[in-house]
């Protein structure tokens, strides 16, 4: 890719987001390297979706810095586009439409030539073994397959960063190893991986993992220096220690 | 080039959904022209023998020889004599008699000696669309009479027919109904088929993928046109068929300027569903906001059922902020007023306006990020 080689891919600093005078997204600060997989891990509502909204440049940042991919959120939120790819929590490619169809009209919009679309569908359905699903309306597909296909449409312009809103939920255990399997084959590429989720298996996947709590970044680590640091089994207990201590700490600051 | 090609990938998703969707097909395609049947058929019924009452005042020759005429013309069947004028409105409430002739006392008299005479035409004005004809009928037997009697030569005497409309005073005309039920159906399926269209992405959450994609909004939105153009027009072809072989409307004016305009119209209504589609999240509440804002103030403003120069000065002027006013008024004028493209110079700059300001209104109110 043309941008400048920089250190991280996506770097956040008191990036806040207010819907009137809820504060959806506190101040949060963090840094992901190119090839990493970053989780953000939360309960609903914890204010996920919407930091990665503002990633992804369609929700404007109330305050705070930004850079993706090389390119400030706030200024060159357009050319950031160019550069990302999005599965956004809702699954989001046209029902009505075959497979093929949804990959080639996401790869026209992002500019790519017909011969360039053609390869590049063939590559990706292909390599994650697909290809089976070329012809089916998306309609007929199970949502696991729907979302391996979301997937692959969000590589299809070959981005530097991809976005994953919950890419798993209500998928079967089986499917969600194979698209975690996707997303390491993604990652050893060199893509870097933002996933979100409230599922605590999926944090042990992750590189590196970040909790929030009612929009703020109570902790970013590896699962590994988390469990050692409160010498817990699993993340799920990290993730229950954490917030719990967090919500108590608020309550006596706010009696 | 890399903007027309995207513009191309994106026009070929709205054909496919189109295609494959076979409600919208039929929507789109059907009930514009099933509508224009429908209410054209119950408009043009084929008037013979309507049954009429005579009451005759004067009983001269000259009244009984108009009344001869009238019973046997094709369209009259005369069932009844009155004595009086005041039966009239029972015969009409028990339904024996369409239509009434009333002749003035000295009819005969006054038309030897004074040179003019009277006869009073009445129909039933709450059966608006046959009771037009029925009085134009009347008024030609009548004048073809006078013709026959008066030598050209000579300015003779003349019987002055006087009209009167029971229960409903404004009438229409007869060809008024197919252009007014027209400019309504492109209108509002127009305005449903891309305001629904751009809601529907925006339930889905299509949109919100779209937009996290670098393409232009501007090109969201012209894509969103192209495709309704097409098939908006393949309707309107079948409505104007339809308007001129099954109900024999008349094109006095030219066909192609019809056409031209009504492509224009069509845009207004595209550009004005995309506008509503700015304003509504989601499909229930842009098919609301569509017809709550266009099909009754279409029917009552736009003079297309009521005359607009009766109503009050404020709803003419809401009147006027409607396309369909205006499309009205063009396709009227073409087709029963033989109307050149010149004379219609500033209906046609109005919608052209209109257009613009639809389009770029939302376009504007389409934001490239969410809230």
């Amino acid at each position: 890719m043309s941008q400048p080689e920089k250190a991280y891919s996506i770097s956040v600093e008191n990036l806040t987001k207010k819907f009137d005078d809820f504060v959806a997204v506190d101040k949060i600060t963090f840094n992901v390297k190119k090839g990493e997989i970053f989780g953000f891990l939360g309960a609903n509502g914890a204010g996920k979706t919407t930091a990665m909204r503002m990633l992804i440049g369609v929700l404007e940042p109330t305050s705070g810095k930004g850079e993706v991919a090389g390119f400030d959120i706030f200024k060159n939120s357009r050319k950031l586009k160019k550069h990302i790819g999005y599965m956004s929590q809702k699954f989001s490619l046209y029902d009505d439409l075959t497979a093929k169809e949804n990959m080639r009209f996401f790869g026209g919009i992002y500019g790519l030539t017909n011969k360039e679309i053609r390869n590049r569908t063939k590559e990706l359905l292909t390599h994650f073994g697909m290809e089976h699903i070329e012809k089916e309306r998306v309609s007929s597909l199970p949502l696991g397959w729907k979302q391996k296909l979301a997937f692959c449409t969000a590589l299809m312009h070959k981005p530097d960063v991809v976005f994953l809103d919950e890419p798993t939920s209500g998928v079967d255990p089986s499917i969600r190893r194979q698209f975690w399997e996707m997303i390491y084959e993604t990652a050893e590429g060199g893509v870097t991986v933002l996933v979100t989720t409230h599922n605590m298996d999926e944090a042990e996947y992750c590189h590196r993992i970040s909790m929030m709590v009612a929009g703020k970044m109570i902790t970013v680590d590896t699962p590994q220096n988390l469990k050692d640091k409160y010498k817990l089994e699993t993340m799920g207990e990290v993730f229950l220690h954490l917030a719990r201590g967090y919500e108590k700490e608020h309550a006596i600051t706010a009696s | 080039m890399k903007n027309f090609k995207i513009f191309k990938g994106l026009v070929r998703k709205e054909f496919l959904h189109i295609l494959r969707d076979w409600r919208s097909l039929t929507m789109l395609l059907g009930i514009p022209i099933v509508l224009v049947l429908l209410f054209g058929s119950v408009m043009t019924m084929e008037i013979k023998d309507a049954n009429i009452a005579v009451v005759d005042h004067a009983k001269d020759h000259d009244s009984k020889e108009l009344i001869n005429l009238i019973s046997t013309s094709e369209f009259f069947k005369l069932v009844k004599y009155l004595d009086t004028s005041d039966e009239i409105d029972e015969e009409f409430k028990k339904g024996t008699i369409r239509m009434a002739f009333v002749f003035d006392k000295d009819f005969g008299y006054k038309l030897h000696h004074e040179g003019h005479a009277q006869i009073q035409l009445i129909a039933d004005g709450s059966k608006i669309l046959t009771s037009p004809s029925l009085i134009s009928y009347g008024k030609i037997i009548i004048n073809k009479h006078i013709a026959s009697k008066n030598p050209p030569s000579r300015a003779g005497y003349y019987i002055i027919p006087t009209v009167r409309m029971m229960y409903n005073k404004n009438l229409n005309g007869r060809y008024m109904t197919v252009p007014g039920i027209m400019s309504t159906v492109i209108l509002l399926v127009g305005a449903l088929m891309t305001s629904l269209s751009i809601t529907k992405e925006k339930e889905l959450g299509t949109m919100e993928l779209l937009l996290s994609t670098p393409i232009n909004r501007f090109l969201i939105m012209f894509a969103k046109i192209v495709p309704y153009l097409i098939t908006s027009f393949i309707s309107a072809l079948s409505i104007i068929w339809a308007a001129k072989y099954v109900f024999e409307v008349p094109v006095s004016g030219s066909m192609g300027l019809l056409l031209l305009n009504t492509v224009l119209y069509i845009l207004t209504a595209l550009a004005l569903g995309l506008l509503i589609s700015t304003f509504a999240n989601s499909q229930l509440t842009a098919m609301m906001i569509t017809m709550t804002l266009l099909m009754l103030p279409t029917e009552v403003l736009s003079g297309m059922t009521f005359p607009t120069d009766s109503l009050p000065v404020v709803l003419q002027w809401l009147g006027k902020l409607l396309p369909s006013t205006w499309f009205n008024i063009i396709s009227k004028g073409i087709l029963l007023q033989g109307a050149k493209g010149g004379s219609l110079f500033f209906e046609t700059t109005i919608l052209v306006v209109m257009v613009m300001v639809f389009y770029f209104w939302s376009v504007i109110r389409f934001k490239p990020r969410l809230q």
